[in-house]
């Protein structure tokens, strides 16, 4: 089981086009589930992106986003 | 800032061409600038009381621009001392070559591999005027929310060039 997950919070400042991309290119995510994601985001305020087995491998996923422009987290996953 | 920019946008093999309205480069420039210099640890010489608000200043658009990672103190503490340096410096990175890159005519010409640099700093450097709670407006009347709705737009017509499969989507 992984041990930390990476969520991202929502914002009105970036474009689904923007988040989805992210998403996509940044967590390796598939496209079509990255545009799931950030429509998820939109409803609900925050978005689970990207699970890791270390804290290093959140730590990198994390950077990536926050890079862009995105607020993301990082949670112990229970 | 006007109300109805225009801009086209041709991706080749491995270059990008934007040629944007003219009157926007002086707006770009200078946003982009002052975000450098907020990024930018190497500072001219300031008196004390300038120096100060200055840095607070810097500090408080860094807090906006990587904001805790953690609602856990220390592991968002962790996560700044190990990253934080090198997320700001990417970023300051990305503004410098932006800013090399912006011909007075409005002309941009970036290298396909690289033009991240101007995804990342069109969106960055909206937190100089707003929060993220806040969506920027073109037609806002509100200066702030009208430049933050112009680096919006420019981004998005920029990631809509380079990955027309995300023109569905247009906000967030």
């Amino acid at each position: 089981m992984s041990v930390f997950r990476v969520v991202v919070l929502g914002d009105r400042l970036n474009s689904k086009a923007l988040v989805t991309d992210v998403i996509n290119r940044a967590c390796g995510v598939p496209l079509a589930e990255a545009e799931h994601l950030t429509r998820q985001l939109d409803a609900e305020g925050r978005a689970i992106v990207g699970l890791a087995q270390t804290r290093q491998d959140a730590e990198v996923v994390t950077a990536r986003l926050l890079g862009f422009g995105l607020h993301a987290m990082i949670e112990a996953n229970r | 800032m006007m109300l109805n920019p225009q801009v086209d946008v041709v991706v080749g093999e491995s270059q990008v061409l934007v040629k944007c309205d003219q009157s926007l480069v002086d707006p770009l420039r200078g946003a982009v600038a002052e975000l450098a210099s907020h990024l930018d640890y190497v500072q001219p010489k300031r008196k004390l009381m300038d120096r100060m608000r200055f840095e607070a200043a810097q500090r408080a658009l860094l807090s906006r621009l990587f904001p805790p990672v953690s609602v856990f103190g220390p592991t968002a503490q962790e996560f700044d001392a190990r990253w934080g340096d090198t997320l700001r410096q990417e970023l300051l990175g990305a503004a410098q070559r932006v800013l090399a890159s912006l011909g007075d005519d409005g002309t941009i010409r970036y290298q396909l591999a690289a033009i991240d640099d101007w995804i990342r700093v069109l969106g960055q450097t909206r937190l100089l005027w707003v929060q993220r709670s806040e969506a920027g407006d073109l037609a806002s009347e509100d200066a702030r929310l009208r430049s933050a709705g112009l680096f919006t737009w420019l981004q998005t017509e920029l990631l809509v060039a380079l990955r027309p499969e995300l023109g569905a989507a247009t906000t967030g």
